[in-house]
């Protein structure tokens, strides 16, 4: 396939009946661009649903209105971006036939990414992306990342991320059975891990996870850049006492791993 | 340029710039009822089927004549999200009605059985891979005739 971007536009009336239409222009841009029988499938899937929802939910019926589908084929990649200048989504106390009850997840599952957005000047277009497979016919290996224990975060760091970090901390922490006294150790920890600097993270955001160790719980921060674990603790010192805040934890450790720099602090309930 | 105009009631006539030969697309699908004796009905989606096909598949899905509903799904070639839907609603009007329902749907229909597997709707309706497996397991849950 062609490295270079091949892309087809259809603007149709947004009707059942050209729904078909709408795979048949796809099945002759996957001929053009030589894909194979398992992308198309999922392409055609996505705009069909995608088209539908506009076809189904944008205008009202007695409104005739446009869909318009751009598919971009790119570096082992399509595209699919399809809009409607409808009413855009709206909760419905009951969907009707056709529903976005099916048909959504269905694009989320056979799309490698999507998107739903309102444009500025009214509508919703939905975006969703298909890698296309190798010339040997296989597909992608997808990693998932690990579920995590209780919940994973990554702030800007400062005054945003205080409260963030404090609340989801209290949650855990009740559904842990921490006392109101330990609670409040945990927050003021969470206070300090939020004062951290950006620039002392991989991603210049605060990336703080909550995890059950036990019966205790812990606060797994980072990737730090080099250091920046240390120099996290280092700022934890309450000025001129030489006593830190971690002191109210049951254990502080840096941890040097593959994945960066994490500074460790169990807390116990 | 491409002129796209209506063709009968099943196909669009699809004419392409000249240099490439006119060419007639099967756009739309067929469905059609079957009976099997007097104890099971057969409804047999072939080719595409979406939003534009429904009402014709809901209506076949609803002359049962009330009795045991087989839906063959082994040479339909696309099924949409409003098609799931048309036969969930079918399978839950047999089952209020104390009446079998089963779906057929080959290997060979893949990107139809991809949907139903991706949708979880592969063990719920439930989907065998033969009419004839499904036929015997409509049979088996109401007792031979």
């Amino acid at each position: 396939m062609s490295t270079q971007a091949t892309e087809l536009r259809l603007g149709l009336a947004a009707r059942a009946e050209n729904l078909a239409l709408v795979r048949q222009a796809l099945a002759g841009f996957a001929d053009a661009i030589a894909i194979g029988d398992g992308a198309l499938a999922d392409l055609k899937q996505i705009a069909t649903e995608a088209c539908m929802n506009a076809v189904v939910h944008a205008y009202p019926d007695d409104e005739e209105g446009r869909v318009d589908l751009v598919a971009i084929a790119s570096g082992g990649t399509v595209e699919l971006r399809v809009r409607d200048w409808g009413v855009g989504f709206r909760p419905r106390p009951a969907e009707p036939e056709g529903s976005l009850r099916l048909g959504l997840p269905l694009i989320a599952t056979v799309a490698d990414s999507f998107e739903i957005a309102s444009p500025a000047d009214g509508g919703t277009v939905l975006v969703a992306r298909v890698r296309l497979a190798d010339a040997d016919g296989n597909g992608e290996v997808h990693t998932r990342p690990d579920v995590p224990r209780e919940a994973e975060m990554a702030i800007t760091a400062g005054s945003s991320a205080r409260p963030v970090i404090a609340r989801v901390f209290a949650i855990a922490a009740t559904r842990a059975g921490f006392s109101l006294e330990r609670m409040s150790d945990g927050v003021l920890l969470g206070d300090a891990i939020a004062a951290g600097e950006a620039s002392d993270f991989a991603d210049s955001r605060v990336g703080v996870s909550i995890e059950e160790c036990g019966p205790n719980l812990c606060f797994r921060v980072g990737p730090f850049v080099e250091g920046g674990a240390q120099r996290m603790l280092d700022r934890m010192k309450l000025p001129g006492l030489g006593v830190s805040i971690t002191k109210l934890a049951d254990r502080v450790e840096v941890e040097a791993g593959e994945d960066g720099e994490h500074l460790e602090i169990e807390i116990s309930p | 340029m491409i002129r796209l105009g209506r063709r009968g009631h099943k196909h669009e006539r699809v004419e392409i710039r000249p240099g490439y030969a006119a060419r007639d697309v099967d756009v739309v699908g067929e469905v059609r009822n079957e009976s099997a004796g007097d104890r099971v009905e057969i409804v047999v989606l072939t080719g595409e089927h979406d939003l534009g096909t429904v009402p014709r598949v809901r209506e076949a899905l609803a002359a049962n004549g009330g009795k045991a509903l087989l839906v063959d799904l082994c040479a339909a070639t696309f099924v949409d999200s409003s098609i799931l839907g048309a036969l969930l609603e079918a399978r839950r009007t047999a089952l209020e009605e104390s009446r079998a329902f089963a779906v057929a749907c080959s290997g060979e229909a893949e990107p139809v059985r991809r949907v139903l597997e991706v949708t979880g709707l592969a063990d719920e309706l439930p989907v065998h891979p033969t009419r004839e497996a499904a036929m015997a397991a409509l049979e088996a849950s109401q007792g031979s005739p």
